[in-house]
């Protein structure tokens, strides 16, 4: 009997403990980007989890059985909208298991994109970082309805981050001064950068088009490449979540050097640079501004 | 018979862990009471003035504030006092003009946090500006602090002031922080 005394202890501890664990609320959230701005407005106040890994693709992703899993225990679910999340994959996990769900892009003056006579609603809305305090102010509302009580130091949080966005806008700014308006000319792998170059003074190229689905075709190739040279552009760039095959060859056909790998629609894992927004967007401008000055 | 041992041993250790949470409180001493300050004598205004310009009209809605009407702008200029707006500048703004924020209500005696926050908008974005805060008691006075914007952030600086019982003589300063 005495053995178990230790366990015995142990055992009524613990059942003093997970009452205050399950007070915790959790939100799902689509994409990493978007993760990443919940857990700035929530803190440790909510659970927090990301259906995305780091480095994977939003555009062609297909739901796993442990995604129905999360979301069915889940209390919200927010996700990007404006069909990054490639045939609604996460507003129809939602639906599925009756979930709330918002988008954060809601409200956002979505940059429309002309591919082959179709129109789509550009979804990488992220890259500019006005647009991205929009975010941030839709996911302050929605947790603001699910957790009341707590709403106030959700909004101190939320205005703490809004004057890291504005103190990044304005660096990113700066520093793109030091190229000259006609060198700054970003190719990358698929349309992803269309905010980011509106934002800052870029022209872009992308030979995907706006999606990662399906394989360019050697005119769209050939088109860029020759766009490539009329432009005079010195680097071009891979992006982390898109196969970076196609932009090295067509870097050696052009006969220009890849600047480096950019960060698009997915974030760095942990540990990295860019496992959040803002040093995502840092190691971006960083990484475009040693290629192209 | 073990196992009606074990429950009972659970129960006394969950009772107990119970019993001692519920009335460790009970023998503290009881917190000190708060510390009551009192109203400072005398009228006070607050005068701020700023080397950037400001006009409603040519206002953008500022996309990084989480002002309730999204189409509103930011005021260039906003005062606290123990988290109490004293100060929202929403009128024109001339380099040099002193704007001033009278009949201030609150100001107690000891120290006296103001937050000031000053932020250059439009083609003074970004760029260096000072920013002179001088309070006033009795129209004499009391601090004069001149602070320098830090980039796209602005101005957001705490000045504390000390508030005697008594107005000083003239000449007297009293301490500005």
């Amino acid at each position: 009997m005495w053995r178990n005394l230790p366990f015995l202890v142990l055992a009524a501890c613990l059942a003093l403990v997970p009452a205050r664990a399950a007070e915790k609320k959790l939100i799902v959230c689509s994409t990493t980007q978007v993760a990443d701005f919940t857990r700035q407005v929530v803190g440790d106040r909510a659970r927090v989890a990301c259906i995305l890994a780091p480095g994977a693709d939003p555009h062609l992703y297909e739901p796993k059985p442990g995604d129905a899993k999360l979301v069915q225990q889940c209390d919200l679910v927010i996700q990007n909208g404006l069909g990054l999340e490639g045939k609604n994959w996460m507003a129809n996990l939602a639906q599925d298991a009756g979930k709330p769900v918002v988008a954060a892009t809601a409200g956002v003056k979505p940059l429309v994109l002309d591919e082959h006579g179709a129109t789509h609603d550009d979804p990488h809305a992220w890259f500019d970082p006005v647009n991205a305090a929009v975010y941030v102010k839709n996911i302050l509302e929605s947790v603001s309805k699910l957790d009341p009580d707590h709403a106030e130091e959700f909004a101190a949080r939320a205005k703490l981050y809004l004057q890291h966005l504005r103190v990044l806008d304005a660096w990113i700014k700066e520093q793109f001064n030091a190229i000259p308006k006609e060198q700054r000319i970003l190719v990358t792998s698929h349309d992803a950068f269309n905010y980011f170059c509106q934002a800052y003074g870029f022209r872009n190229q992308a030979p995907a088009g706006w999606t990662t689905e399906g394989e360019i075709t050697p005119e769209q190739r050939q088109k860029v490449v020759a766009s490539i040279a009329s432009f005079g552009v010195k680097s071009i760039f891979v992006e982390t979540s898109v196969n970076p095959k196609t932009i090295q060859d067509i870097a050696r056909d052009a006969g220009v050097k890849v600047g480096g790998e950019l960060y698009s629609d997915s974030m760095g894992p942990a540990g990295s640079a860019g496992e959040e927004y803002l040093g995502m967007m840092r190691e971006n401008v960083l990484t475009i501004l040693h290629a192209l000055k | 018979m073990r196992i009606v041992l074990a429950i009972a041993i659970w129960a006394l250790c969950v009772g107990g862990v119970r019993l001692y949470l519920a009335h460790r409180d009970e023998n503290r001493p009881a917190a000190p009471p708060a510390f009551e300050r009192r109203e400072a004598p005398g009228a006070y205004a607050l005068e701020l003035t700023t080397t950037f310009g400001w006009r409603p009209q040519s206002a953008e809605p500022d996309p990084f504030s989480l002002s309730g009407e999204p189409e509103a702008p930011t005021p260039p200029l906003r005062v606290q006092l123990d988290g109490r707006e004293i100060l929202a500048w929403t009128r024109e703004l001339k380099p040099g003009e002193p704007v001033r924020a009278a009949d201030i209500q609150g100001v107690k005696t000891g120290k006296n946090e103001f937050f000031i926050r000053a932020l250059p908008q439009g083609e003074h974005a970004g760029a260096r500006h000072a920013v002179r805060v001088r309070l006033f008691r009795d129209e004499r006075p009391l601090a004069d602090r001149t602070f320098w914007t830090e980039g796209a952030l602005g101005l957001a600086e705490t000045v504390s002031i000390e508030v005697e019982p008594e107005p000083r003589a003239p000449g007297e300063a009293e301490h500005a922080h």
